[in-house]
């Protein structure tokens, strides 16, 4: 099973033949690998031999075991490394400053089929079709809100409101005609549900609402740094399938590249990442200490997003019998599930019902 | 062409038919025709899957093992059939080496399409074809008689035909399902 790979330092990708090298600098103080500031302007500096310097570590990437790096420190790239890592059909996915989703270093398609392309633009362009599946993603994304608001309910938490509008919501989905209308159903389901994230959460953190770029405070640093993982992640399950990442049906697919992911990731938020956040923050694993709160915004430090990175990871990990398939799957194959549930309703073999969490 | 019931129908005969090169496939989609045709129409229309249990990861590997002190000499033709051939004292062979004989059937008619092809394309004739099993240190011969020869051009029809339903045949669950690479696509 091949795995996602994590950057959180600083520092820069290099490549000797075969092997690709991560370069960094110990002293995370001190001028990393990748540049240097020379008159108040950021210049490249020589990296050749930089691996040898006794000030400087690397570490070898495991390439045949990676199915995708996330760069979420600075991570700078050479152009041997672009190269080789696209041969090796391996996305490098890049994130900015406050953990916000930046750009995918993308390899060539693979699994290209003119057929397949087809239908799926086809099911965009047609009214009705874009319209059922794009309420198809609403009620997936609703009814996974709705089981960890169950969860918590049965925990104790009074939650009994939330939950009867909720499901009223989900059915009356039917009733709307228009993308724009689905959109904004969807984020009225998830403000009554990020309502409940004070009953649901330690007191140690104040959530008070969504706020994005940047987020306001640590609850939503992490919504934020966890929706860029899920999305980065997502991109990688459809990469594997012949779906076009461009083409997406609740989203506008104009909106940001790809688009596709978007909507598909609407589904897994609460189970994948929400999920990450109640236990991160309930069970005490991230504190305070682990935010950086500036004039404007609040970021995960590098230890916040190392805490939130690994037990986000061990979550894709984590295996479940699939009840259709019979055969255990990791929650990170459930969204390739997912793409391969699209491509069939494309193509006519069985209708699309979005994933909800069954156990 | 010979035709059935002559007291000779076991030999297939020097002579070959005109065929029209648009129902000439690849020698793959011979072998999914007799393995499924949900799996025939997905292939045809580039709709593949990684297959990537670490089972399969080691079965190649094995693969790969078992099988590199058989020279072979590989041949595309037409941009259409690869074919593997040995030398033997008897002649040109072509040989398909494959992992388990549990789909003989498949494998056989693949081979018998490769020598229908080298006979009726390329005029190639008197070749023999050999199915080879190397973990199963087994091998099988074939070859095309007259009946398979005839019997293959009706396999192409019904290929073609498939290939060209407007919409996949829906998968019929089989005992083999669970180690295609389908498997995850079809049954989820
Ligand atoms: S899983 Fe079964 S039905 Fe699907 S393609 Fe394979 S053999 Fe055919």
């Amino acid at each position: 099973m091949k795995v996602n790979y994590y950057i959180l330092r600083n520092g820069k990708l290099l490549r000797k033949e075969n092997t690709v090298y991560f370069v960094f600098a110990k002293d995370e103080s001190q001028p990393q690998p990748f540049s240097a500031e020379v008159d108040g302007e950021e210049v490249e500096v020589e990296t050749e031999n930089l691996s040898e310097k006794p000030e400087y570590e690397r570490r070898i990437l495991p390439i045949e075991q990676i199915n995708s790096i996330f760069g979420i420190g600075r991570v700078s790239i050479t152009s041997g490394v672009i190269s080789f890592l696209a041969k090796q059909k391996i996305p490098v996915h890049f994130f900015g400053y406050y953990g916000h989703y930046e750009s995918t270093l993308y390899p060539h398609e693979s699994l290209l089929s003119g057929e397949m392309h087809i239908r799926q633009a086809a099911y965009y362009l047609d009214r009705m079709k874009r319209l059922k599946l794009a309420r198809k993603f609403v009620e997936g994304a609703a009814k996974n809100i709705l089981r960890n608001l169950e969860y918590y309910q049965n925990e104790g938490k009074n939650l009994n409101e939330e939950i009867i509008t909720i499901k009223n919501h989900i059915a009356n989905l039917d009733q709307y005609n228009d993308v724009s209308e689905l959109m904004a159903i969807e984020g009225t389901i998830r403000n009554i549900y990020y309502g409940t994230f004070s009953k649901i959460l330690k007191e140690t953190f104040q959530f008070e609402g969504r706020t994005k770029h940047p987020p306001e405070n640590p609850i939503n640093a992490m919504i934020s740094f966890g929706n860029s993982l899920l999305y980065g992640v997502t991109i990688n399950a459809i990469y594997h399938t012949q779906l076009d990442q461009t083409i997406s049906f609740l989203h506008e697919p104009s909106e940001r590249r790809f688009s596709l992911s978007l909507d598909i990731s609407e589904i897994f938020k609460p189970f994948l990442v929400d999920r990450t956040i109640f236990k991160l923050v309930n069970k005490d694993v991230i504190t305070e200490n682990d935010f950086v709160k500036e004039l404007n915004g609040c970021l995960l430090n590098k230890s916040g997003k190392e805490k939130f990175v690994r037990d986000f990871d061990e979550r894709l990990k984590t295996t479940i019998k699939h009840r259709e398939l019979g055969r255990n799957v990791s929650y990170e194959r459930l969204i390739y599930l997912e793409c391969l549930k699209l491509c069939k309703e494309f193509l006519s073999l069985k209708p699309y019902e979005p994933f909800v969490i069954w156990w | 062409m010979v035709l059935q019931g002559q007291s000779n129908s076991t030999e297939s005969s020097d002579e070959t038919i005109e065929i029209d090169p648009e129902i000439l496939v690849g020698g793959v989609k011979v072998n999914y025709y007799f393995h499924c045709k949900t799996q025939l129409w997905l292939f045809s229309h580039y709709i593949t899957y990684e297959q990537e249990s670490d089972l399969v990861i080691a079965g190649k590997i094995l693969e790969k093992e078992s099988f590199k002190n058989i020279k072979t000499k590989n041949l595309l033709i037409d941009d259409k059939i690869s074919l593997d051939f040995v030398k033997s004292s008897g002649g040109l062979v072509v040989v398909d080496i494959k992992k388990s004989s549990k789909f003989e059937e498949a494998h056989i008619y693949q081979v018998l399409y490769y020598l229908w092809y080298l006979k009726n394309i390329k005029k190639v004739l008197k070749v023999k074809g050999i199915v080879a099993y190397p973990s199963e240190r087994k091998r099988t011969e074939v070859n095309l008689t007259a009946e398979k020869e005839s019997e293959m051009l009706r396999i192409l029809e019904e290929i073609n035909k498939i290939i060209s339903l407007p919409e996949s045949p829906k998968p019929v669950y089989k005992p083999y399902c669970k180690s295609c690479a389908y498997y995850e696509f079809c049954w989820v």
